[in-house]
């Protein structure tokens, strides 16, 4: 935390400052689909869209209607709760691999109306000249101000992600992804606790998403991919589902990754697939599942 | 006074008809043995009582009520509680956080509070100290011994708020020692002195024959005998079909 706050003072330019607020705002969507994939055990691929909702409704609001920062991100928050519920009631009807394939579609549905509706979202071009954030009428616009304002954004996002875990609706959650027969046998209805967890988790995304259209000031389609969701899992994958420090370790091994395998050009895909290769083999359970018994595991080669 | 009421009740599962008209009481404060031999039904029977599987036809009465097309968690908030024939615990949690979720209201809107309800922590308390598994609560479940798993299953079902009045056991001495069997009939015997009820599925036929009053006999879904342990023991068509020659002379 402490190093977080110095890190400007320290850092020898704004290159890594960028980074490290990259780090930051994927690591919200990453905790948000940690909830989902972590804790309560199923896998939505729809973390991209979500966040797109989110983004292109808070940046139209202030665009377009002058509307506060602050308020417009609570609307956009409200209206991706609303959407993930909509879409939530129907899919979380399926199971396992079904439900995998039901959030995928949304994903791909929801990209290609954020392609479409050119009015809202400028299509492929993209919306330009997002304003900066800015909390009663004063704006963030140099760089440091906006970290500093990311990073407080990063903590409040983080605690209530953490409020949310402790709390008995986590352990509800916890226990309906271990044994969803017995704790239904324990008087837990499954449903209204997926349908929570659902629309919290995309709330918590579209945070990710708001942060990153006022942050860039320049949002697009091109920012909320389905490769932008399978990115967060590989995050929550490689930091650890189901822990706290997880999604925020993931999110900072995921940047480190990208960012070092940039210089290496043509070969940057074949790389990238070697070190997941290489994480899942001595990291199964994510950096903060790391335990050196594993790791002498994986060294013995089993045959 | 019946706590527990099944009226004709028959299901199929494809071809197979898994129950086959079946009636029967289970009365108040009583313990009640369900046995027969594998694939007689039993099983289903509870799946049928607790909500798990819709029977094809006939009902359910819990404390005079209709539970027959109540959803499972519904039927386990009016007092329900069921135990499954392989354990079916939380692998990867920490027994004190499985007592504690039994424990927890599960009604969304309750389970943001920041502070809990401590009336829950008393139950849970007191539990822990009458099933004796103190050592247990910070280890994790799939790591107890199959005993020890068993005694967490009960212990489970006795913190869940509100208590459950009738208490459902799939097979609750498959697998355990001598001694643990000594063990749970101690606790079966305590809880009924606290006004549980039971029913249980059991194969062991010296622990079934111990405790139970009244015994019912299924085979191939339906009811074949129903009695007090002694009358059943000597019933021709029991021995027949589930007892055998040895055990009945």
């Amino acid at each position: 935390m402490s190093l977080m706050v110095f890190f400007p003072f320290i850092t020898p330019n704004n290159y890594y400052l960028h980074l490290v607020v990259m780090m930051m705002i994927y690591s919200i969507s990453a905790a948000g689909l940690n909830l989902m994939m972590g804790y309560l055990g199923l896998l939505p691929l729809s973390v991209a869209a979500f966040a797109g909702i989110g983004a292109f409704t808070s940046a139209n609001l202030m665009i377009r209607y002058n509307v506060p920062f602050l308020i417009a991100l609570l609307a956009a928050i409200l209206l991706v709760t609303v959407i993930a519920v909509a879409i939530a009631v129907p899919l979380l009807r399926t199971r396992g691999i079904f439900y995998v394939i039901g959030t995928l579609s949304s994903q791909l549905i929801i990209y290609e109306l954020f392609l479409n509706l050119v009015e809202i979202t400028g299509g492929s071009i993209g919306l330009r000249g997002v304003p900066k954030p800015e909390l009663f009428g004063y704006s963030f616009t140099s760089f440091l101000e906006l970290y500093y304002f990311i990073f407080l954004m990063t903590a409040v996002t983080h605690s209530t992600v953490y409020l949310i875990i402790k709390s008995n609706f986590g352990r509800s959650l916890l226990a309906i992804k271990e044994n969803e027969v017995k704790a239904i046998s324990l008087g837990l209805n499954p449903y209204t606790h997926k349908l929570f967890a659902s629309a919290i988790s995309m709330a918590i995304c579209s945070i990710s998403g708001i942060l990153l259209a006022h942050y860039l000031t320049h949002v697009s389609a091109e920012n909320f991919t389905l490769l932008h969701s399978i990115d967060v899992f590989l995050m929550v994958t490689m930091g650890g589902a189901g822990t706290f420090y997880g999604p925020i370790a993931g999110a900072v091994i995921w940047t480190v990754v990208m960012e070092t395998l940039l210089s290496f050009r043509g070969l940057r895909e074949l790389l990238y697939g070697i070190v997941l290769v290489v994480l899942m083999l001595v990291i199964p359970k994510g950096a903060m599942g790391f335990s050196m018994p594993n790791i002498r595991k994986v060294l013995k080669f089993p045959q | 006074m019946e706590l527990l009421k099944v009226q004709n009740i028959n299901k199929s599962f494809g071809g197979i008809k898994a129950v086959d008209n079946l009636s029967f009481n289970v009365e108040q404060n009583t313990i009640t043995g369900l046995i027969g031999p594998n694939g007689a039904g039993k099983t289903v029977t509870f799946d049928i009582i607790t909500g798990f599987t819709k029977p094809d036809s006939g009902k359910v009465f819990f404390k005079n009520m209709d539970i027959t097309n109540k959803r499972p968690f519904e039927i386990a908030r009016m007092g329900v509680g069921r135990s499954f024939q392989l354990i079916k615990l939380f692998p990867r949690m920490k027994v004190a956080d499985v007592l504690l979720f039994s424990a927890q209201n599960k009604l969304v809107r309750h389970e943001f509070r920041l502070f809990s309800q401590s009336n829950r922590y008393k139950a849970i308390e007191d539990v822990i100290a009458s099933l004796n598994i103190e050592s247990l609560l910070n280890k994790i479940c799939g790591e107890l011994s199959y005993g020890e798993q068993k005694l967490i299953e009960i212990a489970s079902l006795l913190v869940m708020q509100p208590t459950p009045e009738i208490l459902l056991f799939d097979e609750p001495t498959s697998g355990l020692s001598e001694s643990e069997i000594k063990n749970i009939i101690n606790i079966f015997q305590k809880l009924r002195e606290r006004n549980f009820t039971f029913l249980i599925i059991e194969h062991n036929m010296s622990f079934i024959m111990n405790i139970c009053e009244k015994i019912i006999v299924l085979n191939y879904g339906s009811k074949i005998a129903e009695g007090k342990p002694q009358e059943i023991k000597h019933k021709k068509e029991v021995v027949e079909a589930y007892l055998g020659e040895s055990e009945s002379a």
